[in-house]
């Protein structure tokens, strides 16, 4: 135990001007999210916003300090090589990883803790009840940092040799993603649970022993070797595509049993002339227009998938199987574009050949619970579900929160039309439409993974789509949505209904017609065709 | 290799030391007449000493009738007449003062010295017929 | 007696290099080894595995009872490490290093701790980083005698240092070294000659000879013959006499094995009479020469 305090306190001796340095950017950014729209509803000069943006760079260059601190201190009795010091010292290993452990928590996690503690508070969110927000949050951000850093000086001589390795998973990172990008063909491939679960162990169990065996025995290449391989193993278990098939969790349901109608309009032919494509465009995106309606009020669907094939197998090669797709469908809702991306090569091949194109979409259903009536008020206000909420002058389409450790999921509706907030200047008041915002269940955690403990998000208005003539397939008309002071908003919470799969049809159709020309122009005209 | 043996001792002359060796060397028959003898070169490299004193000690023995330069600048152990006793008892000079000033240190007078000689160069006479032309040599002194 | 340290076959390859070949030695209890041999022979290696710095690839080895691959925290309690290889903490100050490390070590005697200090003249106020490469040699080896420990290794400690502070390190070293066992390895002959009680011979990893100084002094002797002709050297001659050479009359080489009779009926048996024999002891420079020599002629 004397021996632990004994090397803490030779590094803090040692090491406090990089100490002093990390408090100082701490208090930096402490200031910084003080700053922050809580002192109310000032305005807003050129001068403050361009510093606000970039002291943004504080949280970054804070965490790389930190990894940096980190990297110095474990150095100090650096683990690689045969020539240091202290390894014919009686030093026992565990007692001087707790040393460094020691000195991370000391002057790494407590102060980050008490600085969360502190904007809690000032934010009006008392200390104890959400002690247990701050500890959990060491475990994400804090963790990450510490962690690879760790791993990073334990592996390493030198601080050029940790710089080198950094570079060096960059790199490798780099090509991995580019890998992965070149060898998936579909991109909605859910690994499933089981080879999830292997990943994780994987790369988080040998993020943790290989620092403690690299301590113990202090075999650097068998060390690095370990590292490598199971990151390697987890890399590539991430790159088999699983049986998991999308069709078997999204069971296909018949058009009348859809929380959702659509009707495709008559795809024109395209003109010919039209604008040819740069040939650096390697991918062609499919535009598939549909009018939506029936989906019932106080619920709204997802579109979360779309796969499209041809009759017959063989000429469904250029198909890329299934891909994501993020469309909201709400009940005042009248057209969404379905859009579908393929191989530019596969696509010339085939794009004037007449195909039946069936159309398979995954469908997320999401029904409101305990909807209530949030009137919208001037300044900033608490409330018990979002946080801290405003609405500013500067954004007037969305309500900015403000909320401890976690955002909320929402689905929230703003009646434009019936309100009496006003639109912009010189926009007719006949062209808004109903908006709404909303963040789904599960996803809440997503809003901001940082050090701050206030999580900012926003329930950012967007209103539906409409369309003058249902049978053309004209691109459909969005309006503005301003909230003012007063607006009722309706509040609710989502909880998710059932997921399913359907097919549409679209018989008879060539790739060309379905595609816009570059640039502008798009598909538009005559034949009528349903569902 | 060079055909005698130096014992270098701290505070005498290097070349000294060297001309000492090479003379008894010579007088002992170890060095015949008509040997070659090293040359200058030779002496600096194998002995480790500066070559002027190489060249020194060689210029020493040539002016001492010990040695003989033969054309060509190759240097010979002279032929000269039987060392006298003279000449072999001088060459001990060193030792036997040595061994003087240690007697009288000790107290030791002349005859007790002579007694001692006398009894040594028994012993060392009689293991010597044991084995007929071999001398077992301590250390060099 | 339980040797200090013992090694068995021990052997470290780098790909292609042999650095240490099956090497045997054994270092009894209060010994003062010194281990020599040219640059490059594995000296600094052998150590390093020694002290657990680097793996072994074959063989073993125990120091103090205990196998070298298990050395680790508490075992260097009783085993001070002084090496040129080293990095000291540069930043430190002199006194602080000192202090750092008294709290290692449960033998640390601060008594002790103080007259080196005052023996070696060491600044308590400076940083390590101002030193020259003499005091802070000094210092490694006050901070590895101070809690007296058992065993002591020096790897090449007198590298580049200057006559005063060497007889210091030297002086400072003997005064402690009856409570220990020292092992030390150098390739400055004449100064471990006068105090060393054992050598060992490495020549390209391999251990030639490891034994007590004094018979080493006995079995090497410096052969000087006088013929009475200058006929050829007689061939084959005994292994055990290195570089034998011939000037005249007067042939020279140095006996590995010497023995009074064996020596003196080798020499009557290929030379018959000869006018005289001289047998002259030899340096440890000398024998390690005559040993560095016949390894090249192979």
């Amino acid at each position: 135990m004397n021996q632990i305090l004994h090397i803490f306190r030779k590094d803090a001796r040692r090491h406090y001007a990089e100490i002093l340095i990390s408090l100082v950017l701490l208090a930096l950014f402490t200031h910084r999210q003080l700053q922050f729209w809580l002192e109310g509803n000032e305005s807003v000069h050129v001068g403050s916003l361009m510093f606000f943006q970039i002291t943004r760079l504080i949280t970054p260059i804070l965490v790389l300090f930190w990894a940096f601190l980190i990297v110095r201190v474990v150095q100090a009795e650096s683990l690689v090589g045969d020539r240091q010091w202290w390894t014919t010292k009686p030093y026992d290993w565990w007692k001087l990883l707790l040393a460094k452990l020691l000195f991370i928590f000391v002057f790494i996690s407590i102060p980050l803790m008490l600085v969360q503690l502190f904007l809690l508070h000032h934010a009006g969110y008392s200390i104890f009840p959400n002690l247990r927000g701050v500890l959990l949050m060491q475990f994400t951000l804090p963790l990450l940092v510490i962690l690879f850093s760790l791993v990073l000086a334990c592996l390493t001589r030198n601080l050029s040799q940790a710089m080198l390795g950094v570079g060096l998973v960059l790199v490798v990172m780099i090509a991995v993603s580019w890998l992965s990008s070149e060898l998936t063909r579909n991109t909605m491939d859910e690994s499933s649970k089981f080879s999830q679960a292997i990943q994780g162990f994987l790369t988080f169990g040998s993020v943790i022993l290989v620092p403690i065996w690299q301590f113990a025995r202090r075999k650097t290449w068998a060390s690095r070797g370990t590292l490598v391989a199971s990151f390697g193993v987890a890399t590539l278990i991430s790159l088999i595509p699983s049986g998991h098939s999308v069709e078997q969790s999204h069971p296909l349901v018949a058009a009348k049993d859809s929380p959702v109608q659509f009707a495709i309009p008559a795809i024109p032919e395209a003109k010919k002339g039209q604008a040819v494509w740069p040939d650096y465009m390697s991918t062609a995106a499919l535009i598939i227009p549909a009018n939506v309606s029936a989906v019932a009020p106080g619920t709204m669907v997802l579109i979360d998938g779309i796969n499209i094939t041809s009759d017959s197998p063989e000429d469904s090669n250029w198909s890329r199987g299934w891909s994501g797709q993020y469309l909201q469908v709400w009940p005042e809702d009248q057209r969404k574009d379905l859009t579908y991306a393929l191989k530019r090569k596969e696509y010339e091949g085939i794009k004037s050949k007449p195909l039946n194109l069936h159309i398979q979409l995954l469908l997320s259903e999401y029904q409101e619970t305990d909807p209530r009536t949030l009137l919208v008020p001037i300044s900033v206000f608490r409330d018990s579900y979002l946080g801290i909420c405003r609405v500013t002058p500067l954004a007037p389409n969305a309500i900015q929160c403000l909320k401890p450790f976690q955002s909320r999921s929402y689905i929230a509706r703003f009646d434009a039309p019936n309100s009496h907030c006003a639109p912009p200047k010189e926009y007719p008041r006949s062209n808004l439409a109903v908006a709404y915002a909303w963040q789904p269940p599960g996803a809440e955690f997503l809003a901001d993974p940082g050090l701050n403990p206030m999580v900012d998000y926003s329930l950012t208005f967007n209103s539906v789509s409409r369309v003058s003539n249902p049978n053309a397939s004209t691109q459909p008309a969005y309006s503005v949505a301003t909230l003012c002071p007063g607006a009722e908003i309706r509040l609710a919470r989502p909880v998710f209904k059932r997921q399913l799969r359907i097919q549409l049809d679209l018989p008879n159709t060539r790739l060309q017609d379905l595609v816009q020309g570059f640039p502008g122009g798009g598909p538009g005209g005559a034949v009528s065709i349903g569902l | 290799m060079i055909p005698f043996h130096v014992d270098f001792k701290p505070g005498v002359p290097l070349y000294e030391q060297v001309v000492y060796a090479a003379t008894k060397s010579i007088i002992t028959g170890q060095l015949r007449p008509g040997d070659e003898f090293p040359s200058v070169r030779a002496l600096s490299r194998q002995l480790k000493i500066n070559p002027n004193t190489a060249h020194k000690i060689v210029t020493c023995l040539v002016d001492a009738g010990l040695l003989e330069i033969r054309p060509g600048s190759v240097a010979v152990v002279a032929k000269r007449p039987a060392a006298t006793k003279a000449e072999k008892t001088n060459l001990l000079g060193q030792q036997i003062e040595e061994l003087v000033v240690e007697a009288k240190r000790l107290g030791i007078d002349l005859s007790d010295m002579q007694e001692a000689i006398a009894k040594h160069w028994a012993r060392l006479a009689s293991k010597r017929e044991g084995k007929p032309g071999s001398s077992k040599g301590g250390r060099q002194s | 007696m339980t040797a200090v340290i013992r090694t068995d076959a021990l052997t470290k390859k780098f790909r292609r290099l042999t650095a240490v070949d099956h090497v045997n030695l054994e270092v009894p209890e209060g010994a003062l080894y010194a281990l020599v041999g040219q640059n490059g022979a594995g000296k600094t290696t052998a150590i390093k595995i020694l002290m657990n710095l680097i793996p072994a690839t074959h063989g073993a080895a125990a120091v103090l009872g205990t196998d070298s691959r298990k050395i680790r925290g508490k075992s260097y309690t009783q085993i001070g490490y002084v090496s040129e290889n080293q990095e000291i903490p540069e930043w430190m100050k002199v006194g602080a290093l000192l202090g750092y490390l008294r709290d290692f070590y449960p033998t640390w005697d601060l008594t002790l701790e103080q007259s080196l200090v005052r023996q070696f003249d060491l600044p308590l106020d400076r940083k390590i980083r101002t030193l020259s490469r003499g005091m802070k040699m000094k210092l490694a080896l006050a901070s590895a005698l101070a809690f007296h420990p058992k065993l002591i290794v020096l790897d090449e400690p007198f590298g580049g240092l200057d006559p005063l502070v060497r007889d210091e390190l030297i002086e400072g070293l003997l005064e402690r070294a009856s409570e220990s066992t020292v092992f030390i390895s150098s390739h400055d002959l004449a100064e471990i000659e006068s105090f060393a009680s054992h050598v060992g011979y490495l020549e390209s990893g391999k251990l030639l000879f490891s034994e007590e100084m004094s018979a080493l002094a006995t079995r090497f002797r410096e052969v000087e013959l006088t013929r009475e002709f200058d006929t050829p050297l007689p061939a084959p001659l005994p292994g055990n006499w290195l570089q034998p050479k011939a000037s005249g009359a007067v042939v020279r080489f140095v006996d590995s094995r010497f023995d009074e009779q064996k020596t003196a009926s080798d020499i009557q048996h290929l030379f018959g009479n000869v006018k005289d024999i001289q047998f002259r002891p030899l340096t440890l420079r000398a024998i390690f020469l005559a040993m560095a020599r016949k390894s090249e002629e192979v």
